[in-house]
């Protein structure tokens, strides 16, 4: 049937759209992401598989049961961690409805909850070293416990610097209008947390009540996207113009895949490390 | 909206030609990269293979003085590391890059700008680990590296830090190539490709690069273990300090199983390619062969603990083990049967790439059996660091690696060139090659068994070892004036060989149905395939189950401009700034290291803004 509708189409449009096909339907970089996180799988696992070999061998230094006791601050950071998987959900939403601004809020709420995880996690290190007296050189399980950690830190860290570079490259492309966030996104969107309505120039106010705006916002957070035209009816520069809006909205797919890659592994190494330790031994 | 051009920055535009040194280094074509692989991985070969040849000398006679015992630890290490890393592994994927594309129908691989920033990262890596020469210490601890001997107080030198960075920077560029092709032949199929109509030797590259992505990893990670304890004082593999040096046996044969099918099943798939042509049959028992591979490639995580029977991991471990190897034969069994019924009862025509491919054959065969021979403990125990498994392994990656690999140089070159090479000298080379290969090795059997350990630097007489490696010595040499012949087979076929022509073996993949050598955008018109022969059906629609597609649709006959990819110099700069960032690191020279570190992230910005076609003219 698809063929049929191919000989009537416009042979242009039909070479655009063989130009962008790929075997599966799914773009190439969606599928090396997919294959990327799979090799990932392998870098954890052998990290975690030297932990657990080295989890009891702590020497002269702290055990693990002691160490990882304060375990309050942890479970803060893996809940904000995980918090930040649906906001990276909310971001990837709002590029699908086309609401550059809400993606723009959403992505850097994701990016602020990892920056609140590294300097957690910094924090940690530091007690660690300066309380517990525990550095790699101290014993096999500090070591690989630091090691483990700090590798998830670091993808933590790329994952920021990536949600970042995301929204920059959107927002210093030449077709955007040049807004900064602090006068368009901020106050509205502080407006819409505290309840305060944001007033415009020459608007007046709608008399609508302040919960109602508030779930109303709420809901426009999950709208489906709009049902896009099918593609056979398009010109050739619509549809370019549609595949290009497409690849926008897969670079926020990608960097959510990754996120959310590196939130379940903390999921793991929360549980083996920290959840293990602290539970087991007293 | 879409046609707005917005002013793209100077630095960021792409350069437009493709012409001399320049075009080569910032080239995308894929086909052009798998040459660069190519060429880079035989000049390696001369490296890998001249430190054998001083080996053979130095052990030819016994109590022999010709290198101290420290020189010949840095040349088996680096032999070793040469041949896996910096020969069989990127000559592999040469074919892969250069063959991929053409044999699914497509017109490059998915990611052209990371192919080739995967090639120049494997030049950076294998530049790196020769600098170690240069710099005085090459790393002497053996391929496989075992703990304590690469600790800093075993090896205070250089060497190993060499060793380390050099393999982490290969193994990235191993796992980016890979993933490159898992995602080029899952999404660059052509129409009517379907999985199982798909070139064997494709599917093989499909399965290798899993394996790699997956064991690549946990080498890396054994590496930052290891870079820990030279640089951060840690002890992981440090007996002393509380480490323990089994883990990185574990860790290094988690990958270095698979790493063995990496090498090797991409041959298998040559071969593959090859005896079906030269025996005017399909090949026998196609889905039994991609089976087998996936089956083999799925027993490679499972069977690492055969290469530590003698650590003593306790009757259940070796049991297992044991068992999970001797299962390999199955599959292996299974491709060694299909192969002789593909050649049973065809008109076989013994032209010199089916010669290898056939010496594949029955020289694998071998070292297969005395793999199982040592995939049971109290045998292993008996040959295990003797010149036995030093025959075994070499009737693997030489019999059947380099013999494959030659077979497919023999087939694939007058695709790649255009010319022919001379049949009469080709069929020289492989006889030399298979007199020399089996004087050389197969009396290591016999030495072996007699006692003779692996990695000494000499013997002495009273052992009654000295005849037999007198002999090797002999069968080496004149394994290798065999590639002098092949070297000079080139050298004439530039000057002037016969013109190859699309198809000059007759054979069924998609490669050969388009000019010799290929234009860059590879096919005119895409292909549509309807078995796994399509070029068979092509040339016999008469026998074809389904008869090949009217082509009714062809609407665009004639000129028609396609767009490539344009070339580009980021690939080369970020991995030279990757290079440099590893020289930093082993001299502990931290700006160095910070100034690179940050040009790989300048790099990846200007990557990324890059448009993807240069601006052209209008």
């Amino acid at each position: 049937m698809a063929q049929q509708a191919a000989q009537h189409m416009d042979p242009a449009l039909a070479e655009a759209m063989e130009h962008d096909h790929t075997s599966t339907g799914q773009p190439h970089r969606k599928v090396l992401m997919w294959a990327f996180l799979g090799s990932e799988c392998m870098f954890f696992g052998a990290l975690i598989g030297a932990f657990l070999v080295y989890q009891n061998s702590h020497a002269a230094g702290p055990d693990r049961h002691e160490v990882f006791s304060k375990i309050f601050l942890v479970s803060i950071m893996a809940f904000v961690l995980l918090l930040s998987s649906f906001t990276m959900v909310l971001g990837l939403a709002a590029a699908r409805r086309g609401d550059q601004k809400m993606m723009t809020v959403w992505l850097l709420v994701t990016a602020f909850c990892g920056l609140f995880f590294i300097g957690s996690q910094g924090y940690e290190f530091y007690t660690f070293v300066n309380t517990d007296h525990m550095t790699p050189r101290t014993s096999n399980f500090a070591a690989s416990f630091m090691i483990l950690t700090g590798f998830h830190g670091a993808h933590v860290t790329g994952g920021i610097i990536w949600l970042v570079s995301v929204v920059l490259l959107v927002r210093l492309h030449p077709s955007q209008k040049k807004l900064p966030i602090t006068k368009t996104m901020l106050p509205k969107f502080l407006s819409i947390l505290s309840g305060i309505p944001q007033r415009q120039e020459g608007e007046t106010l709608e008399p609508r009540p302040r919960h109602r705006r508030f779930t109303a916002f709420v809901r426009r957070q999950f709208q489906a996207p709009a049902p896009a035209a099918p593609v056979t009816s398009l010109s050739v520069e619509e549809y370019k113009a549609r595949h290009l809006a497409e690849e926008r909205i897969l670079n926020v797919e990608i960097v959510g895949l990754y996120w959310h890659f590196v939130d379940i592994v903390w999921v793991v190494i929360f549980t083996v490390v920290y959840l293990f330790s602290a539970g087991a031994g007293k | 909206m879409a046609t707005i051009a917005y002013p793209i920055p100077g630095i960021l535009r792409r350069p437009t030609s493709t012409a001399g040194v320049w075009g080569w280094i910032t080239t995308v074509d894929a086909k052009r990269i798998g040459v660069l692989y190519g060429v880079t991985a035989l000049i390696f070969l001369i490296s890998g293979g001249a430190a054998a040849l001083v080996m053979r000398l130095q052990l030819a006679a016994p109590d022999n003085t010709l290198v101290s015992a420290g020189t010949y630890n840095a040349l088996f290490t680096m032999h070793g590391t040469v041949m896996v890393f910096l020969f069989i592994m990127p000559i592999n994927a040469a074919f892969a890059n250069f063959l991929l594309p053409l044999m699914l129908g497509a017109r490059d691989v998915a990611f052209p700008r990371l192919n080739a920033l995967s090639y120049w990262l494997f030049l950076g890596g294998g530049l790196l680990l020769h600098l170690s020469f240069l710099t005085g210490g090459a790393p002497d601890a053996g391929w496989f590296s075992y703990a304590n001997l690469t600790e800093k107080p075993y090896s205070p030198g250089h060497g190993i830090d060499y060793w380390i960075l050099s393999l982490q920077i290969l193994g990235a560029a191993s796992i980016m190539s890979s993933l490159n092709f898992i995602v080029t032949i899952i999404n660059m199929r052509c129409k009517g490709m379907s999985f199982m109509r798909m070139p064997i030797f494709v599917w093989i590259v499909f399965i290798v690069s899993f394996l790699l992505i997956f064991s690549m990893p946990v080498i890396a990670i054994a590496l930052v273990l290891l870079t820990a304890d030279r640089f951060a004082g840690s002890h992981f593999f440090f007996a002393s300090g509380g480490g323990d040096p089994i883990l990185w046996q574990h860790l290094f044969w988690i990958f270095g199983h698979p790493e063995v099918y990496i090498l090797i099943l991409p041959p298998m798939g040559m071969v593959s390619e090859i005896i079906p042509v030269f025996s005017r049959k399909p090949l026998f028992g196609y889905r039994a062969m991609v089976l087998a591979s996936v089956f083999i490639a799925i027993t490679g995580f499972a069977v690492w603990s055969h290469h530590m029977f003698s650590v003593g991991l306790g009757p259940i471990a070796n049991t297992y083990f044991a068992t999970a190897t001797m299962l390999v034969a199955v599959p292996t069994g299974v491709k060694i049967f299909n192969w002789i019924a593909t050649v049973w009862g065809g008109q076989v025509s013994l032209k010199s790439p089916m010669l290898f491919a056939l010496g594949f054959v029955g020289l694998f065969t071998i070292g297969g059996i005395s793999g199982v021979m040592h995939s049971s403990p109290p045998s292993d125990l008996q040959q295990t660091d003797t010149y036995f498994i030093v025959a075994h392994f070499h009737y693997v990656l030489f019999g059947g690696g380099m013999f494959g690999i030659m077979g497919g140089i023999y087939y694939w070159f007058p695709k790649i060139t255009g010319r022919m090479l001379s049949d009469g000298l080709g069929k020289l080379h492989f006889w030399l090659m298979f007199i020399g290969f089996n004087v050389t090795f197969f009396p290591m059997h016999f030495v072996g068994l007699n006692g003779m350990p692996r990695r000494i630097y000499t013997y002495t007489e009273d052992m009654n070892f000295g005849a037999l490696n007198m002999l090797e010595t002999v069968g080496s040499f004149i394994m290798g004036a065999s590639f002098l012949i092949l070297a000079y087979n080139m050298w004439k076929s530039f000057q002037g060989g016969e013109k190859a022509g699309n198809d000059p073996w007759d054979a069924n993949t998609l490669e050969w149905s388009i000019a010799s050598p290929p234009p860059e955008h590879n096919f005119d018109e895409i292909p549509e395939v309807r078995s796994e022969r399509p070029l068979f059906d092509q040339k016999h629609p008469e026998l074809a189950h389904h008869p090949p597609a009217a082509h009714a649709a062809a609407a665009h006959h004639g000129h028609r401009h396609i767009h490539l990819p344009a070339p580009s110099y980021w690939p080369v700069i970020m991995a030279a700034a990757v290079t440099i960032a590893a020289i930093g690191l082993i001299y502990k020279n931290y700006p160095v290291f910070g100034i690179a570190l940050g040009m790989v992230i300048v790099t990846l910005y200007a990557w990324v803004k890059e448009p993807v076609f240069a601006e052209t003219k209008e």
